[in-house]
């Protein structure tokens, strides 16, 4: 009987870790597989600056690229002060009462809309019943109502995050909420708030649903050509990725495929790079907490 | 270097304390209520904005009740919503969309739960070092990766291989390859909140389950498994929402074809046949949302379907209670 059980303990314990092998195996061939297919096209500086050209030399992602950055930006100047000023009130005056609830829950729920959801009602509310065409405008505002609840609540963590006795020794000296807040709480909740701000940047740098109905122009080689108007539409790295397949069959043409694979390289360096300096400004504000304390 | 965050931890060095001028004092209270004010809009904004999204949807969507009639929409699996755009001979049945989301989504779970668990245990109990170490911060980097990269990938690695064993036609494109990058895609989610579950769950059960002589195993499937069951299930309702509203990974690889696959004759095998989801649907109508007011009417209906199958998930997230403390999203 024992025996039994320690061979199946032995057995189930096997299992368990060869699926983790096979799962850690799997992300890293993604990885590898997926920087190896654009290595080419990562290394080539024309890739940055070219414009999509299927069949002929030079093709490169400039206008996409600039796209991309173009509406981070936007979308990030509406959904900061916005999503921090959400996160602050939850943090510090909501309480536990109904209304507190009530938002929460709306919050709560608007995470969880799909993003292809979000760009229907993008296209509905943004550009529909504004009498006007879809916009890089357009994409920014329907990515902020993505993520707007993910702001509010890395807002919310940092704050939460710090000591007690900040907030409460801030307001035994006779300082208001807003002074607590605005003099004491956010400056020491900064490096979080970067943090989260830098990674919140990276969720839109990988959108494309919601971008694809409200700021597209679904073409591969249609662009921009670097216009600063918010009403231009355009479309951004992760919504080329997509289009592609309706324009080019990538396993057919060849150019389309190496094309579209620099493409994919080149968003997941991206995320990489969101992701390990989202890390590392974690890591010296974490030191810096430290040496303050 | 000047030290930002040390100066605003002792705020009355600064000098002027708002208590010990009384002309002060009162403007700071005023800015205090406006302030108030101020943050209350920007948390009040999301009730706003999902309002707001309610009632778009739905306003969008009831011309397919009022012109199409529910019974042809609901109960009709001729979907052909593009046919003859503005001559009147369109076909409004989402039956394969809607079902095909289903079936999708559910192979997918069949696929990325026990992968999930496996992570989920084996970085809470049997390899923490190892786990937290490396695992976690490696499974956080692909929940950032681009869904429409995972569908990529699928694109180009796994519709080779199905091209063999698939009907001809559709370039090895069909149900199985959406469901494995779906599964792919929500294994760090459910993963994730699992393991969030699987640590909160008390020492005492699992030394006590050890001192009475279970083997590990057992302590795992009979004590730590069901103890974290609420996370669990959340971190499963959470996966499957997030497979059901994902829209372009999901179109690169299923074939998009608007008729279901025949089970009864082909058993499993069926799997491998290309077929279409409501995500799928809608992304099709992409660039004739203008030209086509009854395609679109349609398409804004399959979306309040996902936006009900949503609003399903937070109710069943909130009543199996896991996973979200503080009413956090």
């Amino acid at each position: 009987m024992n025996r039994r059980l320690r061979r199946q303990n032995t057995v189930a314990i096997g299992v368990l870790r060869g699926m983790v092998g096979l799962l850690v195996a799997l992300l890293v061939w993604i990885l590898v597989t997926l920087l190896v297919a654009g290595w080419g096209e990562l290394t080539r500086g024309g890739f940055y600056t070219g414009v999509p050209n299927i069949g002929g030399p030079g093709s490169g992602v400039g206008p996409q690229l600039f796209n991309t950055v173009y509406v981070l930006v936007l979308s990030m100047l509406i959904v900061l002060p916005i999503g921090l000023a959400g996160g602050i009130f939850f943090a510090e005056y909501a309480g536990t009462g109904r209304l507190a609830n009530l938002l929460r829950r709306a919050s709560e729920t608007l995470a969880t809309l799909p993003s292809i959801v979000v760009g229907l009602f993008g296209y509905a509310f943004f550009v529909q019943a504004t009498h006007s065409h879809p916009s890089r405008l357009a994409a920014a505002l329907s990515l902020s109502v993505i993520n707007l609840p993910y702001v509010v609540r890395i807002s919310e963590d940092a704050l939460r995050a710090l000591p007690p006795s900040l907030r409460e020794g801030s307001l035994g000296l006779g300082a208001t909420r807003w002074q607590t807040v605005y003099k004491v709480l956010l400056p020491a909740a900064l490096p979080a708030l970067i943090t989260g701000a830098i990674i919140a940047a990276g969720r839109v740098f990988g959108e494309a649903a919601a971008i694809l109905f409200t700021g597209s122009n679904f073409s591969l080689t249609a662009h921009s050509n670097y216009s600063l108007n918010p009403f231009d539409a355009g479309d951004t790295l992760a919504v080329n990725l997509y289009v592609f397949r309706i324009q080019a069959e990538p396993n057919v043409v060849t150019d389309a495929r190496q094309y579209a694979d620099g493409v994919a390289a080149l968003l997941v360096v991206a995320v990489l790079l969101f992701n390990v300096g989202a890390r590392l400004l974690g890591r010296v504000a974490v030191r810096r907490l430290q040496r303050t304390a | 270097m000047t030290d930002q965050g040390g100066g605003a931890i002792a705020p009355p060095a600064q000098g002027r304390s708002a208590a010990a001028v009384p002309g002060l004092r009162r403007r700071s209270r005023v800015i205090d209520r406006g302030a108030r004010h101020v943050l209350l809009a920007g948390a009040g904004i999301n009730v706003v904005l999902m309002a707001l999204v309610v009632a778009f949807l739905l306003s969008r969507a009831w011309p397919t009740i009022t012109d199409i009639g529910a019974k042809n929409f609901f109960a009709s699996a001729d979907w052909q919503p593009d046919a003859g755009i503005g001559f009147g001979v369109g076909a409004f049945g989402a039956l394969a969309p809607i079902l095909g989301s289903f079936l999708v989504v559910l192979l997918a779970l069949l696929i990325a739960v026990p992968f999930a668990l496996a992570v989920a245990v084996f970085v809470t109990d049997t390899n923490p070092g190892i786990g937290e170490r490396y695992i976690r911060p490696a499974v956080e980097v692909f929940v950032g990766i681009p869904s429409v990269v995972y569908g990529y990938l699928g694109f180009i690695t796994l519709l080779p291989l199905l091209r063999h064993i698939a009907p001809p036609g559709r370039g090895g494109a069909g149900i199985l390859a959406a469901g494995v990058v779906l599964a792919i895609m929500i294994i760090p989610t459910v993963a994730t909140i699992s393991a969030d579950g699987l640590n909160s769950v008390p020492r005492a059960l699992r030394e006590g389950s050890a001192a009475l002589g279970a083997t590990q195993w057992q302590t795992i499937r009979r004590v730590l498994l069901p103890a974290a069951r609420p996370s669990i299930l959340s971190g499963v309702v959470l996966g499957f929402a997030r497979a059901m509203g994902e829209a372009l990974a999901v179109a690169l690889v299923i074939g998009d074809v608007n008729v279901i696959p025949d089970f009864g004759k082909e058993g499993l095998s069926a799997l491998l046949e290309p077929f279409t989801t409501m995500t799928v649907a809608i992304t099709d109508g992409v660039d004739k949302l203008a030209i086509n007011p009854q395609g679109t009417a349609a398409r804004y209906m399959l979306a309040v379907v996902l936006l009900v199958v949503t609003f399903i998930s937070i109710i069943l997230v909130r009543l199996v209670g896991g996973g979200r403390r503080r009413g956090r999203a």
